[in-house]
């Protein structure tokens, strides 16, 4: 069933229905979640925080528009709204170490390499708008389109914001990979 | 030839979330200027680098199954709060209550059984449909149970209302 049908059967009171969306879309906003987070506690709290929300707002979608972007704006939203309430706990990346030691989850083996960390952690340090836009478009593919629907912006916007986190995160970074030589696209754009 | 730079299009490009036609155009224009070639090489870079920060966690197993039971607390809440607030009921304690008291108990009991058997369309379509998951039988078991105790309210209100009735007599 297409999405747009289950939500028709979940507002004429078939609400197990939604158990098929949750299905479809939980394992891009836990991963979303823990880009924000860093915590798979956390972010497993909010993944299930977001669905809930989503349900009970399920009333007042615009089936005009596609669920997954009605979706992700209330998951980016609420994750906004988790960061600014609670700062990130800063963890030395020998204890980060000793921790992923200690886990057996296969999933988590990735995260083991310093350079992942690290850049998760570039990432999360950038202001909201550009952490956000970086998320969506690197980690998670969504398109300029797709990210200017969620955010309710335009696809110009994105693209300006993108560049300007790819400079902001090149700062954090101070890495040479990133640099392109002599023209600097950001001071054309403005 | 249009330089592209300031078409904000390069990113929807690298990802080719473009119609065709557009990227045709893009391509052949970044075969004849540098400049487009170098944004789009800077997007590149940072993919790259970007990439090594991409995770392939998947949620927890048991993820929808809280999800699912926190929206149907949710559910059940919201309708319970509709209603006037209760006190305990502890049979033992049924035929000890006025008749005003059990009366409002009564109804409370045949909402809530009604709420319950509400859910078992659910529970057959979330049968139907994911019969090859995994976890559709860890989904039905609750609902099962939940129908399951609303029938045995329902027998016991029956019961119950017998005996209030001869006592009324
Ligand atoms: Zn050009």
């Amino acid at each position: 069933m297409q999405d747009n049908e289950l939500i028709t059967g979940i507002l004429n009171g078939n609400a197990g229905l939604f158990a098929d969306l949750v299905e479809r879309y939980q394992t891009g906003v836990y991963r979303t979640a823990y880009y924000y987070t860093q915590s798979v506690e956390e972010a497993q709290d909010i993944t299930q925080e977001i669905f809930l929300k989503a349900f009970n707002s399920l009333p007042r979608f615009k089936q005009s528009s596609a669920f997954s972007t009605w979706l992700y704006r209330i998951a980016v939203n609420h994750c906004l709204d988790w960061s600014r309430k609670k700062k990130p706990l800063f963890i030395e990346p020998a204890s980060l170490e000793s921790r992923f030691d200690k886990s057996v989850g296969p999933e988590e083996i990735l995260l083991r390499q310093e350079s992942s960390v690290e850049i998760q952690a570039a990432v999360r340090s950038l202001q909201e708008i550009y952490r956000t836009v970086l998320i969506l478009y690197y980690f998670q593919d969504f398109s300029p389109q797709q990210i200017a629907d969620i955010l309710d912006t335009s696809k110009r916007t994105i693209e300006t914001r993108l560049f300007r986190a790819r400079k902001m995160l090149k700062e954090k970074l101070r890495l040479s990979v990133l640099g392109g030589d002599g023209h600097d696209l950001l001071s054309e754009q403005g | 030839m249009t330089c592209y730079l300031n078409k904000d299009d390069w990113h929807s490009y690298y990802q080719k979330s473009l119609d065709r036609q557009t990227l045709d155009e893009m391509n052949s224009h970044l075969a004849q200027c540098s400049e487009c070639q170098n944004t789009l090489w800077q997007i590149q870079e940072t993919a790259k680098l970007l990439a090594k920060g991409r995770i392939n966690l998947n949620p927890p197993p048991d993820l929808k199954l809280n999800i699912m039971e926190a929206i149907n607390r949710s559910r059940y809440q919201a309708d319970s709060n509709k209603e006037p607030p209760q006190k305990e009921t502890a049979s033992s304690h049924h035929f000890e209550l006025r008749n005003w008291g059990f009366s409002m108990m009564a109804a409370g009991f045949l909402l809530f059984a009604l709420n319950l058997s509400s859910l078992s369309p659910n529970l057959m379509t979330t049968q139907v449909t994911q019969l090859d998951s995994g976890f559709s039988k860890q989904i039905i078991l609750p609902f099962t149970r939940m129908n399951q105790l609303a029938h045995t309210l329902l027998i016991k209100i029956d019961v119950l209302t017998d005996s209030q009735i001869k006592r009324n007599q």
